[in-house]
């Protein structure tokens, strides 16, 4: 397990500020190492082990649907 | 979901006579009313669909939230810090088989690579975010206008209800409808720049597609509408997904004159005008020039089917969705 799967594993709600950095960085890292030729690590979905409910959560916002514009062409 | 279900159905009342359009449903129309009738009239979708449309929808959204923080002046580092955030709690339910082809290069892994990537790379965006006269800035702005014409069914039907009813006439008429990634001013000249993904190559045969292009007219067309100021065109800015080198994106320009929107709203005329006369006579046919187009449409090994036993593979190879959840330019984002 590297670095990143840790991280991603946490339940992202737990995330702290510097946990959030960490990812940031290793991104910018694989980028790097992609610039210079290097293969990296690849396939992993980042998917965390904690299952969230984000409905339950009130996570997901309701959708409003928009206004008709009155101008006819 | 339930937000979903209570969305107006595109559709005429218990007809196929589609009013509310975007440029999905008429790109397939204009493409092979066929492909239509799959896609819109029937909800037939590709089993690994999902992940391309989640993969597409979590980009906009990331974009989006990251434009719109630094167009109120927070800072490149604080505003990816919560952009990406945001996008690990969204995505954080969403699981894809990284076996097949579509899951190997869209998951939650590339996609937050992809996010990072392109945020560093725009950090110093040239393109600065138009801001609209609420103050608010011209990010992911839906639009919907009404045309001066409807369908016939419409105005035939309204023509007695209105004559016996309330003594007018008036139909429904057909509507416009789309959402724009955003509105920017580059080189003192207006903009709709629209995001795209893809995994080939986006050189000059993947920018020529724009031009002409039915999707591009419209953005320029409804840019101009909702800005209500003179919009040059259509800025593509394509993410390449790559696995083993960096993330590429490259703007491409695409350029619409008056004379050319006037002539895709005439077009348009004789486009729904056909849309309508399949929908009456419940038949769309194939159009058999097209199905090498776009690296192949989906439904390729289902029309090059005896006719009887269509349905049949339709049913092993593609999922059909309830009508609440089949593509409707009604829909919010």
């Amino acid at each position: 397990m590297t670095d990143l799967d840790e991280l991603m594993s946490i339940d992202p709600l737990e995330l702290s500020t510097q946990n959030i950095d960490e990812i940031i960085a290793y991104q910018r890292k694989n980028r790097a190492l992609r610039e210079a030729g290097v293969k990296v690590k690849k396939g992993d979905t980042g998917t965390p082990k904690a299952k969230l409910d984000l409905a339950a959560l009130g996570l997901i916002p309701k959708k409003v649907a928009g206004s008709t514009i009155k101008r006819r062409i | 979901m339930d937000a979903q279900a209570n969305v107006q159905s595109p559709f005429l009342q218990g007809t196929n006579v589609q009013f509310a359009w975007d440029s999905t449903c008429l790109g397939l129309i204009k493409q092979c009313p066929r492909l239509y009738q799959y896609t819109i009239i029937d909800g037939w979708s590709p089993k690994d669909e999902s992940v391309h449309l989640r993969f597409g929808s979590e980009y906009h959204q990331a974009i989006q939230e990251y434009d719109i923080e630094r167009a109120n002046g927070i800072d490149h580092e604080d505003a990816i810090r919560s952009t990406i955030r945001a996008l690990l709690i969204r995505t954080a339910d969403w699981q894809v088989d990284v076996n097949t082809k579509a899951g190997n290069y869209k998951n939650r892994s590339t996609l937050l690579q992809l996010c990072v990537d392109y945020f560093d790379y725009f950090k110093d965006d040239p393109a600065e975010t138009f801001i609209l006269e609420n103050g608010r800035p011209a990010v992911e702005l839906s639009f919907k206008f009404e045309m001066d014409w409807g369908p016939r069914a419409s105005f035939i039907n309204d023509l007695h209800e209105s004559l016996e009813e309330h003594g007018k006439i008036y139909g429904q008429p057909y509507l416009l409808c789309g959402h724009l990634d955003r509105v920017v001013s580059f080189n003192d000249s207006l903009f709709v720049l629209d995001h795209k993904t893809t995994t080939s190559t986006p050189g000059p045969y993947f920018f020529n597609q724009f031009e002409p292009n039915n999707q591009m007219t419209l953005y320029t067309l409804a840019g101009q509408i909702v800005i209500d100021s003179p919009i040059k065109g259509v800025i593509i800015e394509a993410a390449q997904i790559l696995l083993d080198k960096p993330n590429r994106f490259i703007r491409g320009f695409t350029y619409r004159t008056q004379d050319q929107l006037d002539e895709w709203v005439g077009d348009l005329h004789y486009t729904l005008q056909l849309a309508e006369h399949y929908a009456e006579m419940g038949y769309w046919p194939q159009n058999d020039t097209a199905c090498d187009k776009f690296g192949g449409c989906k439904f390729r090994e289902i029309c090059s089917k005896s006719p009887r036993v269509r349905e049949t593979f339709l049913k092993a190879d593609f999922v059909k969705l309830e009508e609440k959840d089949r593509w409707n330019p009604l829909s919010p984002r």
